[in-house]
């Protein structure tokens, strides 16, 4: 198990090194010269040229790319080039904010997808099943960007429950903040977990050990939640997982749109000011953030399914 | 010994989007004390339809029981309500399923799945259900310290002497065992078989006994229905049955068992196939497979005749000796 894991955290290396290529690329091919964006309208040809000799501008593309990769593995993530700023420091708090974003809306979609699918399932072509395939459709089609709008639109603009956007801390203003951001942020999933919980447990509910289950004379709902759920938690939890991706990329408009200080907001203002440092630094911290929920996935898995705990045990008797 | 487990004009059917479905069309079947009663029929003939209505585990939609009454020490399981039929689910009547590879859950032990009965029907505490049930496993033959071990852990007979542990755990007056052996291979079948009449014995647990199996019967069981198409077509003890078969059916089945001392260059099957449930014929529902068929057959459905002792046919000629027609022995 623990080799397991160990094995886990070096696929970091390959996902970094190809997620960063990526992301210097297309900057790289992107309109601006940063020593420009720095100095400002008023610098001199003369003093720009200096600047990018002095940032290592000039030399080739491979060059500079080792060189941040080099700087990278000593930890150092540079440089901002819009406030001069260490951007580790500012992308910490950051990050933290958009795991209290991520994590709300996972825990919204699992909590509200799962006993609704399980309902679906066992209550199969009645209305409130019907009723809940088509909204989970609805949910799963609409774009963050507009479900995200008309939530404004209608809960902070007509009703005026919510606020429209910001965040404030401290425990009762965190948490009424969060609620349109993580409620956007989270419909996709909690559609797709709902949908995938309904037909994984239809498929279980036909299994002959739910006869087995029913023939020893147990109480309905104790079939349906240590018979049929777990054993229906597997391909869930694969859904949630691959679902948390999507959710970091839907994070980056939903944090634009709700002005959520997260990594999200943060990587698209540093794409319109091309501060390249910026950008790839939230790009690493991303890749590594996203590298530990798919291994925690993995090891739910384990968690759930017994035949698979027994595929890591090296040690068998 | 009194009647345990009586069954009166039992219907059943299926109503599906293609039609209606006749499973079970009027069973008539009892089953006394410490009794083994084996059902015999073709795959589709109702065997799992009846057993899986005994335990009120029938899908419903699209199953649907259209009459009849199952008695079970005076009351009809069909009349219960649902708190009073699990208690009888598990503690009174168990089931052992066909296939050992897919009736247990698989992401549970198989001490608690033995444990989780044992819970269910006794006021015990869990340790002591625990205990109950690694008894249990050492009692068909799987040492104890394997309580703990998951299902894919388990070879096929393994996982079949778990399921029976699982039946037998709460010492239910009658077990229902649906084709017990045959998704196992024929050696593992002999310890199964040989293993579940210990118990019987040991406990005095009537036993249904499904299969298709005619040699298992004969070994196994006091008494034998054969199965037809949703309808018993010949009862009688297991005595009856092998000396003096009268259903011409019964009398395929027999013929259709290849015989070791003959030189027999081929199998003799029964002709043709059981006729559609959704589209039963007017008569017998045996009639266009019978070689001793009549005109009266295709337009008149035949009753249980009596043929001495406990024995019943469900043929117009069950007097006269058709086995003698087929020309052997």
């Amino acid at each position: 198990m623990l080799r397991y894991i160990l094995k886990r955290f070096l696929f970091v290396i390959p996902v970094l090194l190809g997620a960063t290529l990526l992301v210097f690329t297309i900057m790289e091919f992107t309109p601006g010269d940063p020593a420009k964006i720095i100095l400002g309208n008023e610098a001199t040809e003369a003093d720009i040229a200096n600047l990018r000799e002095e940032m290592g501008l000039d030399d080739p593309f491979v060059v500079r790319y080792v060189r941040f990769v080099g700087n990278m593995l000593r930890g150092d993530l540079g440089i901002s080039y819009r406030n001069n700023l260490d951007v580790s420091d500012q992308i910490i708090q950051r990050l933290k904010n958009t795991m209290i974003l991520a994590g709300a809306a996972v825990f919204i979609a699992v909590l509200i997808g799962i006993p609704v699918g399980i309902i679906s399932a066992i209550k199969q072509y009645t209305i409130f099943d019907n009723v809940v395939m088509m909204v989970t459709l609805f949910l799963a089609a609409s774009p963050v960007f507009w479900l995200g709008l008309m939530l404004v639109i209608i809960f902070a603009l007509k009703l005026g429950i919510f606020p429209a956007a910001g965040m404030k801390p401290g425990f009762p203003d965190m948490f009424i903040c969060l609620v349109l951001p993580a409620f956007t942020l989270s419909s996709n999933t909690m559609a797709t977990i709902a949908r995938t919980t309904r037909a994984s447990m239809l498929e279980v509910v036909r299994q002959d050990y739910i006869d087995t289950a029913r023939a020893k004379g147990l109480k309905e709902s104790t079939i349906t939640v240590r018979h049929m759920l777990k054993n229906a938690l597997i391909p869930i939890v694969t859904m949630i997982g691959l679902s948390f991706g999507g959710l970091l990329g839907g994070s980056v408009v939903t944090e634009s749109i709700f002005a959520w200080p997260g990594v999200g907001r943060f990587v698209v203002e540093s794409i319109n000011f091309k501060d390249t440092p910026s950008v790839l630094a939230s790009v690493v911290m991303l890749s590594i953030f996203s590298t530990f929920v798919n291994l925690f996935v993995d090891l739910l898995y384990a968690f759930v399914d017994p035949r698979i705990k027994s595929q890591y045990q090296t040690k068998r008797r | 010994m009194g009647k345990l487990l009586e069954i009166k004009d039992l219907r059943v059917q299926f109503e599906t989007s293609d039609g209606i479905v006749k499973a079970l069309n009027g069973i008539d079947i009892s089953l006394d004390e410490g009794m083994t009663l084996g059902l015999v029929g073709e795959t589709g003939a109702g065997k799992t339809t009846l057993a899986k209505s005994i335990m009120r585990i029938i899908p419903q939609p699209p199953g649907k029981i259209m009459s009849g009454e199952i008695l079970y020490g005076g009351s009809d399981i069909l009349k219960m309500d649902i708190n009073e039929i699990r208690n009888i689910r598990g503690r009174h009547i168990s089931m052992i399923f066909q296939d050992p590879m897919t009736s247990l859950n698989p992401v549970m032990t198989v001490g608690d799945q033995i444990a989780e009965t044992i819970k269910t029907h006794e006021k015990m505490s869990a340790v002591e259900a625990t205990r109950k049930s690694c008894e249990m496993l050492e009692l068909v033959g799987i040492k104890a310290d394997r309580a703990g071990d998951y299902p894919h852990q388990f070879s096929g007979g393994m996982k079949q002497r778990v399921v029976i542990a699982i039946a037998l755990a709460c010492n239910p007056k009658i077990l229902i065992a649906d084709e017990p052996t045959t998704a196992l291979d024929v050696t593992i079948q002999a310890q199964v078989l040989e293993m579940m009449q210990n118990l019987k014995r040991k406990f005095n647990t009537a036993t249904i006994l499904i299969t298709h199996d005619l040699g298992v019967v004969a070994q196994t069981c006091e008494k034998a229905a054969i199965i037809y198409a949703g309808e018993i077509v010949e009862y009688g003890t297991v005595h009856e049955i092998f000396k003096d078969m009268r259903h011409p059916y019964t009398i395929g089945l027999m013929n259709s068992i290849p015989k070791i001392h003959m030189d027999e260059k081929r199998l003799h099957p029964i002709e043709g196939l059981m006729p559609d449930p959704m589209a039963l014929p007017k008569g017998c529902n045996f009639c266009d497979r019978c070689r001793f068929a009549m005109e009266r057959c295709k337009t008149e459905e035949p009753s249980m005749v009596e043929a001495g002792g406990e024995h019943m046919v469900r043929c117009f000629r069950a007097m006269e000796n058709l086995r003698g027609g087929y020309g052997d022995e």
